[in-house]
């Protein structure tokens, strides 16, 4: 598939002072949780975002997956403002995998994955997919190895199995850009290598765009070519794995005393806990 | 979706046959068919059958049908824009804010047409609105999203309501209130069938939003961030399906008072036969719930035969335990 946006000359994505707080009726003018951020997110590289706690990682992932609008600042999209896109335009172009996936209802593990078409599709609302759908849909389901789950209710299924069927629902959507956010945080050391390794695989073979939040710094270094560093609501560093992972950044960040050595196979930074 | 169409048919036949005066099947079938073709030419008030047949339960029963299939459809919908399977029209006070609608319509007299279309489902759908939008508010604040909160909060909602009803009730002239206690009770009696023109008016409305929005209703069972990172205008698609319930709730509120529970254990139903697909789910719950009212009423004029009890005690009495159960199964367990 040639994807005309890979051509694009410019960054997936360009901020300019995004700040943005979680205001309601009842609580306005709350503190903000991302403060003036300014940065770009470069396409066809995978981006990893670090941060303590509260640092805005998952509140700046919904901004760029247009889920929440900043306050004040603009967030552009291959050069176009989100906020003159429609929800449907840019669930074209970029996809999320959530943190948790709720469901309480009888949906099968297929049907799930099929949603996912759902942005591709015109008119009011009584749309059944086609041969073409399905097909796109088999394919992320194959390339998630979750075809053989397919009849599997939604609910049923391990943790790491149902993560898998919703990258394979983002996948379905044939997104530029895959958002993810913490998506080996319930998972054990098989799954997260898992899908540590097909997300560099799309990457490398499709040249998809990946963006995923993380409190694994380890496994960030590894697998993620770029790095970005928050802190309250505001962008500490960004750089390669060796530019940020340096122990006077993460203590004066997390707050605690770090060792940083190299990974024993790619020499990349490795960072531990003192005794 | 012919299987439900065909046993509703077949469940409207049978019930047809059923009551004070037992009709045989064969009969039914001639005097339908008489009717629909216009063979038998129609002195209707000669035959006393073919009066009961056509005037009486005919009427009776399709008003059971709409009023049974709406109850089930908007439950199908509030349960996904909600997302607990516990949400029924009557449970979470819905059909409570629609009947204080129509009590204030019916004690104050607003009851008079506006252009020859009665303003009593005006108000229901009014008062149906109104706690929908409570409802709402209630169950989106805060962290976290309790199915308990939702249950409590419709517990309180419907108290409320109910004071309100009451209150109007008490000072409303003696004639009027008994009038009102028999149709708060739900009651299907005695429609004509331009009642049922008006309601079928109402209902189409509802029914023709909620179509359009059932993919949407689908991926909205996933979360509203997780809807709106797949391309759900959600604020719009909340906004049209809290029209369409409190179109439906309120023009069945209305013309049949409070009946509870259909729109809880008709969607169950069919999810576990059937799917969870709200392109399957919504037209189905909706036969099935139209066959269930029209079986349920059947039960309630002839089991005490010839007097007879309120349908809303039938609907509760196999509700309420199913409801209890649902509520201390694992049925409730949130996926992650």
């Amino acid at each position: 598939m040639i994807d005309s946006r890979n051509v694009f000359p410019g960054p997936a994505y360009a901020l300019r002072d995004v700040t943005f707080g979680y205001d309601s009726r009842f609580r306005p003018n709350t503190e903000s949780v991302l403060k003036a951020v300014t940065g770009s997110i470069d396409s066809g590289k995978i981006l990893g975002i670090l941060g303590p706690n509260g640092s805005g990682k998952s509140t700046l992932l919904k901004l760029l997956a247009r889920i929440f609008r900043p306050r004040s600042g603009s967030i552009e999209l291959f050069g176009d403002p989100l906020s003159d896109l429609s929800q449907t335009e840019v669930a074209r172009q970029v996809a999320l995998v959530p943190q948790e996936t709720m469901q309480i209802f009888p949906f099968t593990i297929a049907e799930m994955v099929l949603m996912g078409r759902f942005p591709h599709h015109r008119g009011w609302g009584w749309h059944w997919e086609d041969s073409d759908d399905s097909q796109i849909a088999q394919q992320a389901m194959d390339d998630l190895d979750v075809t053989h789950l397919g009849s599997r209710l939604v609910t049923d299924v391990s943790g790491g199995e149902r993560q898998r069927a919703v990258i394979a629902r983002a996948l379905t959507q044939e997104p530029q850009i895959l958002l993810l956010d913490e998506p080996t945080a319930f998972l054990d050391l098989h799954h997260q290598l898992d899908i540590a390794r097909i997300l560099r695989r799309l990457n490398r073979e499709r040249g998809l765009t990946v963006v995923l939040v993380s409190h694994d710094l380890n496994l960030a270094s590894q697998y993620c070519d770029r790095l970005m560093l928050l802190n309250h609501g505001q962008i500490v560093e960004v750089g390669s794995p060796l530019e940020v992972l340096r122990p006077d950044l993460l203590e004066l960040v997390y707050g605690c005393q770090v060792l940083v050595d190299g990974h024993p196979q790619s020499g990349l930074p490795r960072v531990s806990l003192p005794m | 979706m012919g299987v439900p169409c065909v046993l509703s048919v077949l469940a409207l036949l049978a019930c047809l046959g059923f009551g004070t005066e037992p009709i045989t099947f064969s009969r039914i079938w001639s005097t339908l068919a008489g009717a629909l073709l216009g063979t038998e030419s129609m002195p209707i008030g000669t035959d006393p059958t073919t009066v009961i047949l056509l005037q009486v339960r005919l009427p009776r029963l399709i008003l059971a049908f709409f009023v049974g299939a709406s109850l089930a459809m908007v439950g199908v919908a509030l349960q996904a824009l909600l997302r607990n399977p516990l949400a029924d029209p009557f449970i979470i006070g819905i059909s409570s804010g629609a009947a204080l609608g129509a009590a204030i319509a019916l004690l104050f007299g607003v009851g008079v047409s506006v252009l020859s279309v009665s303003a009593l489902p005006v108000c229901a759908f009014a008062g149906a609105l109104l706690s929908l939008v409570i409802m709402y508010r209630i169950s989106s604040v805060g962290f976290g999203f309790s199915i308990y909160t939702l249950l409590l909060a419709g517990v309180v909602l419907n108290a409320i309501f109910s004071a309100f009803i009451m209150f109007l009730t008490s000072v409303a002239d003696p004639n009027r209130a008994f009038g009102m206690y028999a149709w708060l009770m739900g009651s299907l009696t005695g429609p004509d069938f331009s009642t049922l023109g008006v309601l079928a008016l109402y209902l189409g409305m509802g029914l023709v939003i909620l179509a359009t929005q059932a993919q949407s209703l689908n991926l909205l069972t996933l979360g509203e961030e997780t809807a709106r990172s797949l391309g759900v205008e959600v604020e719009r698609v909340k906004k049209l399906v809290f029209i369409a319930a409190a179109l439906l709730t309120g023009a069945v509120v209305s013309f049949s008072g409070i009946i509870g529970f259909v729109g809880l254990i008709v969607p169950h139903a069919v999810r576990l036969v059937l799917s969870a697909d709200h392109r399957l789910l919504l037209p189905a719950a909706g036969f099935v719930g139209g066959m269930f009212l029209m079986l349920a009423d059947t039960v309630a004029r002839t089991v005490l035969s010839p007097s007879e009890f309120p349908v809303g005690v039938v609907t509760a009495l196999v509700g309420g335990p199913v409801f209890l159960y649902l509520l201390t199964t694992r049925n409730l367990r949130v996926g992650m």
